[in-house]
């Protein structure tokens, strides 16, 4: 038994066709139905998100039984086998192996890290239990998945730096203030990049946020989507003296947040920090003001740099996450090993076993009313256990390497007669 | 034998910490963390120990001043890490400490007090004067913290400093509450101590120059924190005043020590 996948994701396949071939929720039951009338295909899970679509197969021969998943896909999307194998990845045993965990630690998604994918491959185990069949190879590589990912998240730094401007903006003001806990923010615009800011913003457990716009129905519209407080935009610089973070982004051509006004402000608020974001290109706010005691003031251009930082960084315990997934890759495989040794040490025990209640049988009836048939059973089966336990530790311990020796060789290491 | 694997142990704690300040190591971070405690264990046993060796006070070797002043800087750095979990504090920390070990080491048969140190008061006032001075000392260094973290965020440079050190309002509260957990600790000192020399030296320690100038230093944290209550100053003035207190504390004992008590 080995794993295969077959799937495309954002690398090799366009949005469109990943639409069509995204799997929701109520057609998974007849998708596994499907796969799984296949004899040769034992379990089976279905990782369907934005990014990819992906089939694990639990089978014994890969390549057929993978052209039968591919046919099953290509009838429910109506789309071309051939022009579907054009888009879609396979990869068996190891590779199979590897390629999951790099999933489930966000190392091959879009936003290198992302944590979200975690989710949803936990959801995707969690529907193949229900719509599918999850025994104990997918059972075991649920587990493993679920390990090597909360590992590469504990021990690595590859979800730590945001990605996004917006975000970056945000994680930049905790640099300042820490906790936004009894901060306020204004928010100035109320276009895209305000509306993903004041989001994230919201998304903290910062005080107050105040929207302000030339149109003052769009301040309306955002303040009630992020449980803010709209006000007009003529009395900015009322606002100014309450606000710890400013984020601007308007279509102005010139500054509206000037350095005299934070200066007299800052004189008002003795001092206290002030953090200005500015998105919007013209800039809204004089870069001036960064001279000012306690003011930090940060461009579009400057999150873009936070930015880049951090994807380097993030890159970098990519490295670290990877050496890990081989580690795991390395353990699962030694337990697919060690399966094939469980049978061997069930025979071994039970042929024994045999052995021994046939002899019981046979010397009760030979020396019946003189011989104690519970301390024969108990001097048997001590003698047993303990002929058995160096060759069955031994087959467990070494049965996984694989290597080959000459039955003289195997006899000499199971029962360590070579004394080492 | 256990100073210096106090010494050893501090000293791993830092190599450790300087090593996960580069290569962000979760278990880099435990280690130097537990190594961390461990050493102020190991340092907290040396003195008990000396104590009983020596059965008095160990008070009278500056190889003893110096063993104190670790244990209160490891101890302060402690308390803050369990209150604030910033664990780059003891980058700074940590040479101190080591410094004062190796102090200590070189300086162990230097005795600057003769006479007998047997008063219930010598036990209160030495270690809360010590204790206070660390915690003053933690609290420059939370400003010089503050400096370099401010230097990141206002000249945009996002290396390794900006990554690993605390935010700013954080180092502004590890500030406040090193400084008044000093001058609560360096207050009881100076109490203990005017109580100390009323009683045993008839009260001639009143005048003498060790008080006058444990009062200035005194009066300059006092002034810092009345400041801070009424005027209210920015996190930056508070760093400044911070370093600028330790240097006055330090060139007072440096006068007393040097000039003055000749």
């Amino acid at each position: 038994m080995q794993l295969a996948v077959v799937g495309l994701n954002h690398n090799t396949a366009s949005v469109d066709l990943r639409e069509c071939l995204a799997v929701p929720q109520e057609k998974l039951e007849q998708i596994y139905t499907n796969i799984l009338a296949n004899e040769r295909i034992y379990e089976a899970l279905i990782l369907s998100t934005c990014n990819r679509v992906e089939y694990y197969l639990v089978t014994d021969d890969f390549l057929c039984n993978i052209e039968s998943v591919l046919k099953i896909v290509a009838e429910e999307s109506n789309i071309e086998i051939g022009e579907l194998k054009n888009h879609t990845y396979t990869y068996c045993g190891k590779d199979a192996i590897k390629h999951l965990f790099k999933v489930a630690c966000g190392l091959d998604s879009l936003v290198l890290g992302e944590p979200q994918i975690f989710g949803q491959v936990k959801d995707a185990f969690n529907f193949a239990k229900i719509y599918g069949k999850v025994d104990r190879f997918l059972k075991k590589l649920e587990e493993s998945t679920i390990k090597i990912a909360k590992k590469v998240r504990t021990e690595t730094g590859i979800a730590e730096n945001p990605v996004s401007v917006s975000y970056a903006a945000v994680e930049l003001a905790k640099k300042i203030f820490g906790s936004l806990k009894n901060k306020s923010a204004l928010i100035i615009g109320a276009g895209e990049m305000c509306e993903l800011a004041a989001k994230h913003l919201s998304s903290t457990d910062i005080n107050s946020i105040v929207i302000t716009n030339r149109t003052f129905e769009k301040a309306e519209n955002l303040a009630r989507e992020v449980s803010g407080i709209a006000k007009p935009f003529e009395n900015l610089k009322e606002y100014l003296m309450d606000a710890d973070i400013v984020i601007s982004s308007t279509g102005a051509p010139n500054f509206i947040v000037s350095y005299e006004d934070v200066k007299s402000i800052m004189i008002k608020r003795k001092y206290s920090p002030m953090f200005f974001i500015d998105i919007a290109v013209p800039r809204d706010i004089d870069p001036k003001i960064n001279e000012i005691e306690n003011t930090y003031v940060y461009d579009i251009d400057d999150l873009k740099s936070v930015v880049e930082a951090n994807k380097k960084a993030r890159e970098k315990e990519a490295v670290k996450a990877l050496q890990m997934v081989d580690a795991a890759v390395e353990d699962f495989l030694y337990w697919i090993k060690s399966l094939k040794i469980v049978p061997a040490i069930k025979g071994l025990r039970s042929y024994f076993e045999q052995i021994r209640e046939t002899e019981i049988k046979r010397l009760m009836e030979k020396y019946k009313g003189s011989i104690d048939e519970q301390l024969l059973n108990y001097a048997l089966t001590s003698y047993l256990n303990k002929a058995l336990h160096t060759p069955l530790t031994n087959l467990k311990n070494l049965g996984v390497s694989g290597d080959k020796y000459t039955l003289a060789e195997a006899v000499e290491i199971l029962f360590n007669l070579k004394g080492e | 034998m256990l100073y210096s694997l106090t010494l050893f142990a501090y000293l791993s704690s830092f190599l450790l910490i300087l090593l996960h300040f580069f290569h962000n190591s979760r278990k880099l971070y435990i280690f130097s963390q537990i190594s961390m405690f461990i050493s102020v264990m190991l340092n907290f046993l040396t003195i008990i120990l000396r104590w009983v060796s020596l059965k008095q006070f160990p008070a009278s070797t500056l190889f003893d001043i110096l063993s104190m002043t670790m244990f209160f800087l490891g101890t302060g750095y402690v308390i803050l890490f369990v209150k604030y979990k910033r664990p780059f504090l003891s980058l700074l920390i940590l040479p101190f400490i080591i410094a004062a070990g190796v102090g200590g080491f070189l300086s162990e048969n230097i005795v600057y007090k003769k006479q007998h140190l047997s008063t219930f008061w010598i036990y209160i006032h030495l270690p809360l004067t010590i204790g206070g001075t660390a915690f003053f000392l933690i609290s420059a260094l939370c400003g010089i913290l503050y400096f370099m973290q401010e230097r990141q965020l206002k000249n945009k440079n996002f290396g390794l400093i900006f990554k690993n050190f605390p935010p700013l309002e954080t180092i502004n509260n590890l500030n406040n509450f090193s400084i008044f957990t000093g001058f609560v600790l360096f207050s009881g000192g100076i109490i203990s101590g005017i109580i100390w020399g009323l009683i045993e030296w008839n009260g001639t320690l009143i005048l003498s120059s060790k008080l006058i100038f444990s009062f200035i230093t005194w009066i300059i944290f006092f002034i810092i924190i009345i400041i801070k209550k009424i005027r209210g100053l920015t996190p930056k003035q508070a760093a400044s005043l911070s370093i600028i207190g330790i240097i006055l504390i330090l060139l007072t004992y440096h006068g007393v020590a040097n000039f003055l008590l000749r």
